[in-house]
């Protein structure tokens, strides 16, 4: 049968596909096997098992963010927000967590991002505005509000068992990490094999022909929104879980650090193209980085430009090497 | 040629239809029949109304005048997918494909089947992978590659896409703006081939276009637009090109 | 939209059991509060009314001498943020205190004066290296508990530098908060006429430095008899600071006083009274000396400067990490010197240790 023919060259291009999309993720992986070869080298406690189980938790909070932002940048938009919805997410939910306890707590929490990204989609989707203006104002909307909702103030003391909760250990590795690997493959399931997330990928290649195409853009934008927003709830979890307290001024330059997770794990700004393992080992790369030049005591600033490089580097690497006449 | 032994049915009215943007009137009361079954060209000058009337019908502007009849009953067309669900599919002249997406992907974009129970339904790949192929089978080209991303396809494939989209549905109506506009010689024939054997499975084609021989070649009814309104039609068989240049440019009235 | 909201709640509820299946897995784990410096009961440590708070100066009269340094001590300190020259003086006390004695003081900060979470990974990291013990200034008072905690836990000394200050800090060493508004006070007492027209620029709504200074101004003025006429928040900025005096000399023409919070915002004070006309005709105190500060008070521009001396607090942090380490029972908190500084004394070096 024809179909027979048809399906079997389909089978060699989903190697094709393959291929490509494991050249991106490649990447990111030697640039994590040369940055942990260089600092073992210089200092051995690197490649510690403490160490790793300390870098996965450490870049577990910019992780979940950066996961959120993920679906965000797939349409095309940006959320530059998510610093300041983690800062109010984490000073509400920690005010009322002795009255609300773990299980409330948490719906609360990934309630309330999904609520303030939902704001931020709506005013973008029903106003036509572009993302990166709404959510620059936003930014300091929600920080203010985090602000005048603690009058400044800290709130310290959060419940041991919340902590425990999240933070503590599973047999032998930090509860974090778990929750990372979870929503990972929770996350790859969303944007590779559902409908929501094929609608997010076509609305972030050209909005215009997924309209045509009869794909609800207004509604994939907020959705994504949401879905940023709620990640930050989690995030905020987690980080309220790590410090024991929450403060409004929490979360603040998350989104640099997200951006740059997402960036370098190999998912393109333009919106169209993105990766969920990219991500998460951008994330982890980011994070192994500021460990080892911690451990080798060098001045943060270094950390900052060695980030800074490395964006850079993801960006330009994209350009040169898996640049396809699509120019995504 | 098929024959017309009675007067065929229309398939769309359009009664008084008026688009305007702000203060600019791109319609001005545009009545049109559009025959069940048979091939009807649209033809006019730039800013003549042609692509404003044919994105009125596929539901992506809003009417501010005016009704449209869908086989005989009055019909709101609010979005592309209300559109897809009277069976009128659109091939768009830029194709409205999605890039980043491969053939499967894009041929079941917004319809897609998926396996599980909500909130775990994932996309059924391999349902779609089949249908897929048996919908590029179906508009002759077994060539492609379904699981390619379309933005590595050349524009003859591209529109291979585009159409197997729009017919695969099992669509009453499919419309083509500019078809063969950026096609080769022989993709331009493909293209007209697949035209007519889509007449013979008794779907009714609308074609938008610029080429005169094309429009006379393929089309039963020839309707010529002129600044915002329907103003005459003609049967393609009784009209030369000069005919229809005349009524175009005014030279001629209707 | 019905629909969306019911797929929303189910959604959530998923996402919510998600989270709480993991977490509970292990939820079996007894929790471990223990007590130390970031365990508190009731109101946070409050480092201007410490209880049995000394001044540097007296350790040696009711400790003895500095004792000597085990071979191979290695301190951690955490600075607040290195972009800012309070902080930088503060490290550069540490070292060349440090140096003195001939042990370690590795310093790391976070990247960004808010960058609570990068300052916490360093410490995090920085407890795999087996330091003897850390000195940490927390961006905020609780940023660094998980791993004061830790490092508690093992039984590692934790001394809390300058601020924020940990909710229950065990051991602290900083400038007295309220001292710096006192002294500011007193010279405004003693310089201007009984009954005068004074004014306050107050720092960050909220901070506990900002808080004390501005209390221990507006309560040493009004008790020596001057008419506090206005307290308004400067934020810690330069332009907020001199608007604000802009609309308080404008409401009280005869105003003859202005006390900042810290230097910057005492700067834009001196920019607001010159566009007034006023220069010398109203005193302006900033507080932490910084470099700009000095110059201004040596062009005239600036009164003075209450200086709580960044380099020497690091010095004092050392000395005081070193008594802890040798088992001697340092009170809680410990000030370090804070001084007015005039064009009177704007020229003498800085006190030494």
């Amino acid at each position: 049968m024809s179909m027979m023919s048809t399906s079997t060259q389909g089978a060699k291009g989903l190697q094709g596909l393959k291929q490509r999309l494991n050249a991106r993720i490649i990447g990111v992986i030697a640039a994590l096997v040369l940055t942990f070869i260089v600092f073992t080298i210089l200092e051995p406690q690197f490649i510690s098992v403490d160490n790793l189980l300390e870098i996965g938790v450490q870049s577990t909070i910019i992780a979940f963010v950066a996961l959120g932002l993920t679906f965000v940048i797939v349409t095309g938009g940006i959320d530059i927000s998510v610093g300041s919805i983690v800062g109010l997410t984490s000073v509400i939910c920690a005010t009322n967590l002795a009255h609300w306890g773990t299980f409330i707590t948490i719906i609360a929490a990934i309630l309330i991002g999904s609520l303030l990204g939902a704001f931020n989609g709506a005013v973008s989707a029903i106003f036509n505005l572009q993302s990166f203006v709404v959510t620059l104002a936003t930014l300091n909307l929600f920080r203010g509000i985090a602000f005048l909702y603690t009058q400044g103030r800290p709130i310290y003391n959060l419940d041991p068992g919340f902590r425990e909760f999240f933070s503590a250990d599973f047999g032998p590795i930090p509860k974090p990490i778990i929750f990372l690997l979870a929503f990972t493959i929770i996350c790859f399931l969303i944007l590779n094999r559902t409908r929501m997330g094929l609608h997010l990928k076509a609305l972030g290649t050209n909005a215009d022909a997924a309209r045509r195409s009869g794909v609800n853009t207004r509604r994939s934008q907020i959705t994504a929104f949401v879905l940023g927003g709620a990640f930050c709830g989690i995030a905020s979890l987690m980080l309220m879980s790590r410090i024991g307290a929450a403060e409004p001024i929490s979360g603040t330059g998350f989104e640099l650090q997200a951006i740059a997770a997402v960036v370098v794990g190999g998912t393109s700004l333009m919106g169209g193209r993105g990766s969920i393992v990219g991500t998460v080992l951008g994330a982890i790369l980011l994070g192994s980085i500021a460990v080892g030049l911690t451990l080798h005591n060098v001045n943060a600033f270094v950390q900052l430009v060695v980030t800074g490089v490395i964006v850079l580097g993801a960006v330009l690497t994209d350009r040169f090497a898996t640049r396809s006449k699509v120019g995504r | 040629m098929t024959s017309m032994t009675n007067m065929p049915n229309n398939i769309i009215e359009i009664k008084g239809l008026e688009k305007h943007f702000g203060g600019v009137q791109a319609l001005k009361g545009v009545d049109m029949q559009i025959p069940q079954g048979q091939v009807t060209a649209i033809i006019g000058d730039n800013g003549a109304g042609k692509s404003t009337l044919i994105k009125c019908i596929s539901g992506i502007y809003e009417l501010t005048h005016g009704e449209i009849l869908f086989e005989g009953q009055p019909v709101k067309i609010g979005s592309p997918l209300a559109a897809r669900h009277l069976g009128i599919e659109t091939v768009y002249q830029d194709l409205a494909v999605l890039d980043t997406l491969s053939v499967t992907e894009n041929l079941y974009l917004s319809r897609e089947i998926r396996k599980g129970i909500w909130p775990f339904q994932l996309l059924n790949k391999k349902k779609m992978a089949q249908g897929a192929a048996e919908m590029m089978d179906r508009v002759g080209n077994k060539t492609i590659l379904i699981d390619k991303e379309i933005g590595y396809m050349s524009g003859g494939q591209r529109q291979a896409v585009a159409i197997s989209r729009a017919v695969g549905w099992g669509a009453k109506v499919i419309i083509f703006d500019e078809p063969t506009a950026a096609l080769g010689v022989k993709e331009s024939a493909e293209v007209a081939n697949l035209i007519q054997r889509l007449k013979g499975q008794g779907i009714t084609v609308i074609i938008i276009s610029h080429n005169f021989e094309e429009v006379l070649e393929l089309a039963d009814l020839v309707w010529i637009m002129r600044q915002g309104k329907a103003i005459a039609s003609r049967k393609a068989s009784e009209v030369s090109g000069r005919d229809l240049v005349a009524l175009l440019t005014g030279a001629e009235s209707a | 939209m019905n629909v969306l909201t019911r797929k929303g709640l189910v959604a959530l509820t998923a996402g919510a059991l998600a989270l709480t299946t993991i977490g509970a897995a292990t939820a079996s784990h007894a929790a471990t509060a223990a007590k130390g410096s970031c365990a508190v009961s009731g109101a946070a440590f409050s480092t201007d009314d410490a209880v049995g708070g000394v001044q540097f100066a007296d350790l040696t009269k009711t400790l003895g001498a500095q004792p000597k340094p085990k071979k191979g001590t290695k301190l951690g300190s955490l600075m607040k943020f290195l972009g800012n020259q309070y902080w930088i003086d503060l490290a550069a006390g540490q070292k060349t205190r440090a140096a003195k004695y001939g042990i370690t003081v590795d310093v790391q900060a976070a990247a960004s004066e808010s960058d609570q979470i990068g300052q916490l990974n360093s410490m995090q990291t920085m407890l795999l290296k087996g330091y003897t013990g850390f000195l940490v200034s927390p961006q905020t008072n609780t940023n660094l508990c998980p791993a004061v905690e830790k490092a508690e836990s093992r039984g590692k000394l934790v001394l809390n530098v300058n601020d924020g200050v940990l909710p229950g800090a065990k051991n602290w060493v900083g400038p007295n908060q309220i001292s710096n508004g006192v002294l500011a006070a007193e010279y405004f007492i003693k310089n201007l006429p009984a009954g005068s027209e004074v004014a306050n620029i107050q720092g960050q709504v909220g901070a506990y430095a900002a808080i004390q200074r501005t209390k221990g101004f507006v309560d040493t003025a009004k008790k020596g008899g001057l008419n506090v006429v206005a307290v308004q928040p400067g934020n810690w900025d330069v332009t907020t600071a001199q608007n604000a005096a802009t609309d308080i000399l404008k409401a009280h023409p005869n105003l003859k006083a202005f006390y900042a919070d810290n230097d910057g915002m005492a700067l834009g004070v001196v920019t607001a009274v010159g566009n007034a006309g006023l220069k010398g005709k109203v005193m302006i105190i900033g507080t932490d000396g910084i470099g700009d500060a000095y110059k201004a008070i040596k062009a005239g521009d600036l009164t003075g400067t209450v200086d709580s001396y960044p380099n020497l607090t690091g010095q004092v942090a050392v000395d005081v990490a070193l008594r802890l380490l040798a088992g001697q029972k340092v009170p809680r908190a410990v000030y370090t010197p804070v001084a007015l500084i005039t064009a009177a004394n704007v020229n003498a070096p800085a006190p030494k240790l």
